[in-house]
């Protein structure tokens, strides 16, 4: 549906999206596949030469981008005027500021498919990850050149001139765009960021699948019932994750079905240590941007890693971890309370990732797939941790909550609050103790100097509050634990459980200094 | 005493950028308030010559926007302008704080929103010009304003002996496209970075 259309004179900008589901949850307009089209139709111009460009998204932020810093720098410098006004020579190589504008010439062969750019790459990189960006330059004082880059037409070739009310009415739209439409709720409004370095990516995949096996291994142990959800990945397979891109998931172990029942009680799966370094939880809000695995337009990665649950098997589904078509969205339930049994909620519980940092973004389709898809089950962690969350805390990626099977219509409601209430609280605080132990940790967590991976102590609270014990989950935790902080047993950590129970809240601290807590278990 | 003046800039400004508020609550250096009390002078000179605003004008966009505090009335806003080190005489008031610095962006745009279909039309008729090789002058609506703009410099700045004709030509040109840009809603937020920007170089 077009959500919005701008029509300065000289050209029209269309903005068309789909309504998420996610709106109803989010109490707000949340918006899936936004798309754009840009007609430059100057009624001045013969209409052969229109142009009409096309683009997503990340595109269109990109050039609101390019040209509102083109603007800003013509403004702000003290352009030379004295030469003729018909002057052709371009003197102020004004483009963008972005980081990602190439501050050379060079201009980006049009005919070059950039899906070939993705296929070309090892690691099937989504289609925007070498994105040539819009730049524009002067041509003389009163024109100026559009360089389209990326965002090329056949029709229009790689360059559109542009005249100084086309730009003033072209720069407009995508203000008045940017400040109405793009700024909906979407997960990835911070996620444009400098891509990361190839290895951060196999890290990432490296981690997630190493998730993806401890989820499937606790997933055995734990419920002989549970109906497994296929193939765990072997841990040495990174391309697994690396595939999402641009098709869905194919050794995605999890088919989109219903996941085993309420498993009451299920201890999490570690969060795959992705961080986002946006938000500081994983807070539910509207969300919503995701795009939906094109065929001939991959989403880019930096699209919002919200994953969707297809909305077939939404509705049977009471967790949702369908089978992840890089840049759907997909929503985890929150970590449950004790057993509520239940019915599923009729559709899953939004549960919006933060987005993917841009740096592992363009490169490495969240590799919440297989973890997510591994961790629907619940799994007490195995005391020999594989270490799977080693390697890397790269800054790009995504946090995957704690997996829960049942979904009760109350989690939903909570998580709603908890949306609402947002700021501090996160999803995870299911009990109050939660966010306590989470606030203790957040005043005292400095990671040691070098250290890089991310550590997990899961620690059982006693009624009155205080640590009855605590595990490191894993080598590192066990290294690293005298510089935690962490109290000792028996000292008074957060308040007396209300329900009589004794949490146990899995402590996740990482090396950038974020703080996790969330419950594994009530017995 | 003057209190200080909350922005009723317009709100529509959401994007990732700064938002306007944020954009003021830092103040140019003192070096740097001197080219922008000089641009903002000029911006506003424009926009006197092209739709032959007058003070009256601008005291009202004042009074609309709330920024009465800050620009009461005609001597107020006077002694604003003439904080404008390049003006003749400017013994009087030097200094404009910033929030009179705000004050006086946030009329100087309101003004060009008020007037965007003039300058546009100003804009449109200089494209064509340069397009048919024509000099701008030779079309009324820019030959009138390139007088009046040169006329009035002349008047009231210390070095317009110092410009030739075709300087000042220039210099009224630039500031017309500038006012284009001001123009939209979010014009004030470019013209307080730009003067910013100015003042750096």
């Amino acid at each position: 549906m077009v959500l919005k259309r701008y029509t300065p004179p000289t050209c029209t900008l269309e903005i068309t999206a789909k309504s998420s589901p996610l709106s109803r949850w989010a109490g707000q307009p949340v918006f899936k596949s936004l798309s754009f089209e840009l007609r430059l139709d100057d009624p001045r111009l013969p209409d052969t030469q229109h142009v009409t460009l096309r683009g997503d998204r990340i595109q269109l932020e990109t050039l609101h981008e390019a040209v509102s810093n083109y603007v800003q720098n013509l403004l702000g410098e003290s352009r030379d005027w004295e030469s003729n006004l018909n002057s052709q020579t371009g003197r102020i190589p004004a483009g963008s500021d972005s980081p990602e504008v190439a501050r050379n010439a060079v201009i980006f062969d049009p005919a070059a498919n950039t899906s070939e750019l993705a296929t070309s790459n090892p690691y099937s990189l989504p289609t925007s990850y070498l994105p040539v960006p819009p730049r524009l330059e002067p041509r003389g004082l009163l024109a100026h050149n559009l360089f389209l880059g990326s965002l090329s037409a056949v029709e229009s070739g790689p360059i559109v001139p542009l005249s100084t009310l086309q730009l003033f009415d072209l720069a407009t739209a995508l203000d008045d765009c940017a400040a109405e439409v793009m700024a909906l709720p979407n997960l990835n409004r911070e996620s444009r960021r400098p891509l990361s370095s190839p290895w951060l990516k196999v890290a990432a995949m490296l981690v997630a699948s190493a998730g993806l096996t401890t989820g499937i291994i606790k997933m055995l142990d734990r419920s002989a019932t549970s109906p497994q959800t296929a193939t765990a990945p072997a841990p040495g397979n990174p391309q697994l994750a690396a595939r999402v891109s641009p098709s869905p998931v194919p050794a995605l172990p999890t088919p989109p079905a219903p996941t085993p029942a309420a498993t009451p009680g299920l201890p999490p799966l570690p969060p795959p240590p992705i961080n986002t370094a946006a938000s500081p939880s994983p807070s539910l809000p509207p969300i919503a941007l995701a795009p939906n695995p094109p065929s001939n337009k991959p989403s880019p990665i930096q699209q919002p890693p919200l994953l969707f649950p297809p909305n077939g098997s939404a509705a049977s589904a009471p967790q949702s971890a369908p089978a992840f078509p890089q840049g759907q969205t997909i929503t985890i339930p929150a970590p449950e309370e004790p057993p509520q049994g239940g019915p599923q909620a009729p559709a899953p519980v939004p549960y919006v990732l933060p987005p993917l940092p841009p740096r592992l973004a363009p490169a490495v389709p969240p590799p919440l797939p297989p973890s997510l898809s591994a961790s629907r089950f619940p799994v007490p962690p195995p005391q020999p941790f594989p270490s799977p969350i080693e390697p890397i805390v790269p800054p790009a990626s995504t946090e995957l909550p704690p997996l829960e099977d049942a979904q009760p219509t109350t989690e939903s409601e909570d998580n709603k609050q908890a949306a609402a209430s947002q700021k501090n609280r996160t999803l995870f605080d299911t009990i109050p103790q939660v966010s306590e132990a989470r606030t203790y940790f957040e005043e005292r967590w400095k990671p040691p100097e070098g250290m890089e991976q991310t550590l997990e102590y899961s620690v059982l609270i006693d009624e009155n509050g205080s640590i009855q014990s605590i595990v490191p989950m894993g080598k590192a935790a066990a290294d690293y634990i005298e510089q935690t902080n962490m109290p000792l047993v028996g000292e008074p950590f957060v308040s007396a459980v209300s329900n009589g129970k004794n949490p146990k809240i899995r402590v996740v601290l990482r090396p950038n200094g974020r703080v996790q807590t969330f419950l594994e278990e009530s017995d | 005493m003057r209190s200080t003046v909350k922005s009723s800039a317009p709100t529509n400004e959401t994007g990732p950028s700064p938002n306007w508020e944020e954009l003021t609550q830092k103040a140019p250096e003192p070096t740097q308030l001197d080219n922008i009390k000089a641009q903002l002078d000029l911006v506003l000179l424009a926009l006197e010559a092209l739709a032959e605003i007058g003070s009256e004008a601008m005291l009202k966009v004042a009074a609309e926007l709330n920024l009465e505090p800050m620009v009461a009335d005609r001597v107020a806003l006077w002694r604003l302008r003439q904080s404008n080190p390049l003006r003749k005489g400017h013994g009087g008031r030097k200094k404009l704080d910033v929030e009179e610095a705000r004050s006086l962006v946030l009329i100087s745009c309101h003004l060009a929103k008020q007037h965007q279909a003039l300058i546009r039309r100003a804009v449109a008729l200089l494209e064509q010009m340069a397009e048919q090789n024509r000099e701008p002058h030779t079309v009324a609506l820019l030959g009138d304003y390139i007088d009046r703009f040169s006329n009035t410099y002349a008047d009231r700045m210390e070095d317009a002996e110092n410009l030739s004709a075709k300087e000042l030509t220039n210099l009224a040109l630039k500031l017309l496209i500038d006012l284009l840009f001001y123009s939209s809603p979010g014009g004030h937020r470019r013209l307080w970075l730009a003067l910013l920007d100015r003042a750096k170089n």
